[in-house]
């Protein structure tokens, strides 16, 4: 592989990704943008929008209360019993007394700047400070867009409110001559048809404009139109009223003047009359559209620059175990004409594919096979003898013989482990036994001595080599279920190399007493298995130091005590095979290099009576136990059963008075109820519950607190998901099924 | 998601209104001025329209001294009402300009205004107090010993408000004197009311003009043909220290029957009873009355072109009676108070003081200096002329404004306009004819010393009886009253405390005296 090459194919590789992403990003932003600008342009026109008309609508409301306020003052002095008409001419006192009664709503208005009251059919006009006649009110009262004469029409005969608009005013009857004055002439008393009168408000336009919250000022460009007349405001637009009027009374929402196009808002004419309007310049609004659309694809573009700048860390990501991949690969020679990421692929396959192979191969290994072969038949793993000779022939050797033995020979070094040294009419399986620092030697013969023979030519060829040159040989054997013992023997004879030197070590010839101790150590061992069948620790415990005592008394070496260890673990595991569930896990318990690596009789005393132990505990102790967890959920049941009421009961609490986890409460319980403890206590108050809605009055709210809930809420809500039904609904429920009995 | 946009989209619209409202709260900002502003409850004479907010007069003072007023302007008519209202309410303005005011009640009893005395002491009143004489001071201290107002005086030797006038024009056409009596004005205004003096066929000319409760154009000036001075306190003190209650004097039976006569026979306007003086004026103005009384005929609401055909007369006397009209002194009126809950009394002062300037005084009595007034070579000011038709109240604020010119200070600084002299030579005729009372109820009401529950009671006992009295004129003179009424009408004043109003006067007046 060039280096060009790899350079060349990732660069690629990252490209694809960038391009990928980024082709996905500019998709998902594409939509985005084109969503949100609109979404945004419409939204801020609408609030735009929405605010003025919010802002006319306030203005009118404000607007009307005030009208209503000189409604009620009207409907007031209208209704007064101290005022009523007459002719100023027939009783002029009247007059006098008249304005003694004006003035109270005149000092205590703070609208108006002046209040005149006129009587249907009289001509005269009355305020608290002033009575004149109709034709001097409208001389002295001179309005600038007013006649004279229609002022006199509007003030003899008005069957519904009138408001003259905002307009110049000179009079000596004003406060301030030629100020602007907004003149509202409402009927007399409480109906129009009533046909009272008249009374006029003269409102300064100054004070007009403050009446309001959102004041009527230039700046908003808010105009109030009363029957399609201006009657106050002003916009600084460049747009006339007339222009404005002409618009709202055509209902259009839209005008242009001078070239410039403008949104005119208004609201319909609801009560009085009255239209609120307000201009907007259309390039106004939509530059403000404009701005906030700007806003938006400058936050995106942003975001946008952030995920460009992801994709790239992401593609980089991807990119850099493809290299590594990239680079380990063997060059298929084709690269050029095939992609990239399939080449990687295939090389990915070729890889698994050899890598099997491989595995095979190793699996497949003399050395190793003959290995495990030999380690499993030291294990004593073969149920029968054909299988282990069948297995022994699937690795090219035939051990199916009548004799075997096991020796063991300490390593040299330089020694070639796999030299064996031929001996005649014998299978020699040879594996190295790291752990003991020596090799183990399976002799197979039909010849009883050619174990001898193997040992002494093993002997003669480690002497050759210098130091220390031990060879261990256990007795002559023809059971195969025997092997264990087999290698034990050849181990206890191996460890005895330190006592009698080197040289070839037969068991045979260092166990001469064991033939006599190993009866009477049976009789010891049954006694052992008894008190395991017993189920006693105690027994065990006696039964045990009564055989390490015997042992003592012996002149056994150390070494040689585990064959007699070897024969109790077998016979307890034998014996006790239904308690181990299988054979098998029983021999998985016991592992023959453990017992060899045993140095003194405490050690084997503490696998022995670790087996026991378990042998005790997977036995009779289980049932024991599991009928006392029974016990305890029936008592927890019968405590729920007397404590529902308990608002304070709680799962911890019943768990840890009963000595158990929270965790195994709950789970022993629903093995037992088939429902968790929770669900248990909810029933048993609902039921509770039931049985105080239907026999007693008693509000739900203290039925509640009865059966163990301080919230009602919650009590509605168990209740409710245990019967389907709220406690109301089930007590309703209940007296309608009584009174459909009834 | 719409969810996220949604809000994303209502924080960058917050964003941008608050951005708006920044903008336009600049905008405001800029907009208002830096100096110190004060609010203002000001006096406004009835038939005048004076917008205070925009006179240049204050524009000048507010030049001046830093200190922007807003006023809040009370006409004549509702000034008492408005004024107790405002103390009701517990919210007071500033300052209190003109009209008047009840320093015992507002400032002895109830606090309300400050104790300006200290101030005064202090030097922070420095134009003012220049202007002040020993007399002025004690005229203007309270019953506690504090001074509670700035006075408003201008020395001018008038001794009476309401001279009469007579359309002498229909005098001469009628061939016909000026009355002298009762009985002759009856006549001439009979003659007035039957000759349609204006030739328009109509029988719309109005003999004799008036407006009600007042002693320049009201009917209370009518009384002084029986010799009762009527005033609006309805008290009177003879030459001998009695104290007179006007209704019960002798002629007030026989002047309101005469004055029913008046208004029965359509010689005397009924509206009278109703009107103020800006419906009086209009109506004289349109140049149809015979008679009326007022301060004068120069530079006031009449037109000039209508004064021209007036003549001042004597007024008229019952047979048996001597005339006798309300005489003034030169008294003190109200001039100012600071609330006590003024925001910035320091501009407060500074603002009054201004005004007390002697050149800024003068102007705002007489308009500005190049323009109606001169100051000459030798320090004098002049008025060069009187603008018509209340011209001066466009500018400057003439009597609704601030001043202190006592005698002889105030003759050594100013040579007075034409219709002061005018007034001067009225109030000679007068009191050379002797138709004044002998002692001026001003003493009454304004100089001698009441204490402050004094004050309270006669106020209190004034209100009952004024309603009365004016309730029962007004039904005297359009229904016509006789003994019997009448003897109601006095045992109803008597109930109201009538006995006790006179006596509390005339105790006053006496201890004043140091009888």
């Amino acid at each position: 592989m060039s280096v060009s090459r790899t350079m060349r194919r990732p660069s690629k590789v990252f490209l694809r990704y960038a391009l990928s992403y980024l082709l996905l990003l500019m998709v998902v932003f594409s939509v985005l943008t084109a969503y949100l600008t609109g979404y945004v342009n419409h939204q801020v026109s609408d609030t735009l929008q929405t605010t003025q008309v919010n802002r006319l609508n306030r203005i009118a409301q404000q607007h009307n209360e005030y009208i209503d306020n000189m409604m009620h003052t009207a409907e007031q002095i209208g209704l007064s019993p101290y005022i009523l008409p007459f002719s100023y001419e027939k009783e002029p006192w009247k007059a006098y007394d008249l304005q003694l009664q004006l003035m109270p709503y005149m000092a205590t208005n703070s609208i108006c700047d002046q209040i005149y009251v006129h009587f249907a059919g009289d001509d005269y006009l009355y305020s608290s400070s002033a009575s004149m006649t109709t034709s001097l009110f409208t001389e002295l009262m001179q309005y600038e867009h007013t006649e004279p004469d229609t002022l006199l029409g509007l003030i003899e005969r008005v069957d519904h409110l009138t408001v003259l608009p905002s307009q110049h005013v000179t009079s000596t009857l004003m406060d301030a001559s030629g100020q602007k004055v907004v003149t509202f002439i409402l009927p007399l008393g409480a109906s129009p048809k009533s046909n009272r009168g008249t009374i006029l408000f003269l409102i300064k336009q100054e004070k007009y404009r403050t009446m309001f919250q959102d004041a009527i000022d230039t700046d908003l460009n808010t105009m109030i139109f009363f029957e399609d007349a201006l009657l106050a405001g002003s916009s600084d637009l460049p747009v006339s009223d007339e222009a404005v009027r002409r618009c709202v009374a055509e209902g259009k929402t839209e005008m242009t003047e001078d070239g410039t196009a403008y949104h005119v808002l208004f609201t319909e004419p609801k009560e009085w009359n009255m239209r609120y309007v307000t201009v907007l310049r259309k390039s106004d609004l939509e530059n403000a559209v404009h701005g906030a659309e700007t806003r938006v694809i400058l936050i995106l573009s942003a975001v946008g620059l952030v995920s460009i700048c992801l994709a790239i860390f992401l593609a980089t990501r991807h990119v850099r175990p493809i290299r590594e991949i990239s680079s380990l690969l063997p060059n298929t020679g084709d690269s050029g004409t095939r992609d990239e990421l399939q080449e990687i692929s295939s090389g990915i396959q070729a890889l698994a594919k050899s890598n099997t192979e491989l595995t095979s191969r190793l699996s497949n290994a003399l050395p190793m096979q003959r290995h495990a072969f030999v380690i499993r038949f030291i294990k004593g793993r073969f149920e029968t003898r054909e299988e282990a000779v069948h297995l022994a022939q699937q690795i090219g050797f035939d051990i199916d013989r009548k004799y075997y033995a096991i020796l063991l020979a300490g390593i040299q070094e330089g020694e070639d482990a796999a030299e064996i040294t031929p001996v005649q009419d014998a299978t020699v399986l040879m594996s190295e036994l790291v752990a003991v620092r020596a090799n183990l030697y399976l002799v197979f013969s039909d010849r009883p001595d050619a174990p001898r023979e193997l040992a002494d030519a093993l002997c003669a060829g480690l002497s050759d080599s210098g130091g220390h040159y031990a060879v261990a040989l256990s007795g002559i054997q023809t059971d195969y279920a025997r092997a264990s013992a087999a290698y034990l023997e050849a181990a206890t004879a191996y460890d005895n190399r330190f006592i009698t030197g080197d040289g070839v070590l037969a068991y045979e010839e260092i166990s001469h007493n064991m033939e006599e101790v190993l009866p009477k150590a049976q009789k010891l061992i049954a006694a052992i298995s008894q008190a395991v069948v017993l189920g006693s620790s105690e027994l065990l415990e006696a039964r045990m130091a009564e055989l390490v005592s015997f042992l003592k008394t012996t002149s056994m070496s150390p070494f040689a005590f585990r064959m007699i260890y070897n024969d109790v673990i077998d016979t307890l595991i034998r014996e006790h095979a239904m308690e181990l569930s299988t054979m098998q896990d029983a021999r998985e318990m016991y592992n023959i290099f453990s017992l060899t690596s045993c140095q003194s009789i405490d050690d084997l005393n503490d696998l022995l009576r670790g087996l026991c132990q378990s042998i005790l505990q997977s036995g009779s102790g289980k049932k024991q136990e599991t009928q006392t967890e029974e016990d305890v959920i029936s008592q927890v049941a019968a405590y729920m059963d007397a404590h529902f009421q308990d608002p304070e009961i709680s799962m911890s609490a019943i768990a840890e008075s009963f000595d158990l986890s929270t965790t195994r409460l709950s789970t022993a319980f629903k093995e037992r109820m088939h429902m968790s403890p929770l669900d248990y206590l909810s029933l048993l108050r609902a039921e509770a519950a039931k049985k105080l809605l239907r026999e007693t009055d008693m509000p739900v709210r203290e039925i509640g607190v009865r059966v163990g809930y301080y919230d009602p809420g919650s009590f509605a809500r168990r209740f409710k998901q245990i019967t389907g039904l709220t406690p109301v609904q089930y007590r309703k429920g209940q007296e309608a099924g009584e009174g459909a009995e009834n | 998601m719409r969810k996220m946009i949604r809000r994303c989209l209502c924080a960058a619209e917050a964003v941008l209104l608050l951005a708006l409202a920044g903008c336009s709260t600049q905008k405001n900002a800029e907009k208002k001025p830096e100096s110190v502003t004060l609010r203002a409850m000001q006096y406004e004479v009835e038939n005048q329209a004076i917008d205070f907010q925009d006179l240049w007069y204050f524009q000048e003072i507010e030049r001046q001294t830093g200190v922007h007023i807003q006023f809040e302007d009370i006409k004549d008519s509702e000034w008492e009402t408005r004024l107790s209202l405002m103390f009701a309410s517990g919210t007071y303005p500033d300052l209190i300009l003109r009209g008047s005011l009840d320093v015992e009640e507002y400032g002895v009893s109830q606090h309300l205004v400050l104790p300006l005395d200290g101030y005064m002491d202090e030097g922070r009143l420095p134009n003012y107090t220049a202007k002040m004489n020993q007399e002025t001071r004690e005229r203007l201290t309270s019953s506690d010993g504090h001074i509670y107002q700035l006075g408003f005086l201008i020395s001018q030797n008038v001794n009476t408000s309401g001279h009469f006038f007579i359309n002498q024009s229909w005098l001469t056409r009628l061939g016909l004197s000026v009355p002298q009596t009762t009985d002759e004005l009856l006549e001439v205004l009979r003659a007035f009311r039957d000759s349609d003096m204006n030739g328009n066929g109509v029988a719309d000319e109005i003999p004799l003009e008036a407006t009600f409760d007042d002693i320049i154009t009201g009917v209370y000036n009518l009384f002084s043909f029986w010799g009762i001075p009527l005033n609006e306190e309805f008290v009177f003190v003879d030459e001998q220290g009695h104290m007179h209650f006007a209704p019960e004097e002798e002629g007030f039976l026989p002047a309101v029957q005469y004055l029913h006569t008046l208004i029965e026979e359509r010689l005397l306007d009924v509206e009278c009873i109703t009107q103020g003086s800006n419906i009086w004026s209009a109506k004289i103005n349109r140049g149809n009355t015979g008679m009326f009384s007022y301060w004068r005929l120069g530079n006031t609401a009449l037109k000039p072109d209508v004064a021209e055909h007036y003549a001042l007369m004597l007024p008229v006397h019952a047979e048996g009676a001597k005339a006798a009209l309300p005489r003034l002194i030169d008294d003190i009126e109200f001039g100012a108070a600071i609330s006590s809950t003024c925001s910035n009394v320091d501009a407060a002062l500074r603002w009054l003081d201004a005004q007390f300037e002697t050149e800024n005084m003068l102007v705002s009595q007489n308009g500005r200096v190049g323009d109606t007034l001169k100051k000459r070579e030798d320090g004098k000011y002049e008025v060069l002329y009187v603008p018509g038709d209340n011209e001066l109240y466009k500018t400057v604020p003439v009597i609704c404004g601030q001043f202190m010119a006592p005698s002889p200070w105030y003759e050594s600084v100013y040579i007075p306009a034409e219709h002061r002299r005018e007034k001067s030579r009225y109030c000679a005729v007068y009191e050379e004819a002797g138709v004044l009372e002998s002692v001026s109820f001003r003493y009454l009401t304004n100089v001698m010393q009441k204490n402050a529950e004094e004050s309270a009671r006669i106020s209190r006992l004034k209100t009952t009886l004024k309603s009365i009295i004016d309730q029962a004129l007004v039904e005297f003179m359009t229904q016509g009253v006789d003994a019997e009424r009448y003897a109601r009408f006095l045992e109803e004043l008597r109930d109201a405390g009538a006995e006790e109003y006179r006596q509390l006067y005339e105790t006053i007046y006496h201890r004043w005296k140091g009888v």
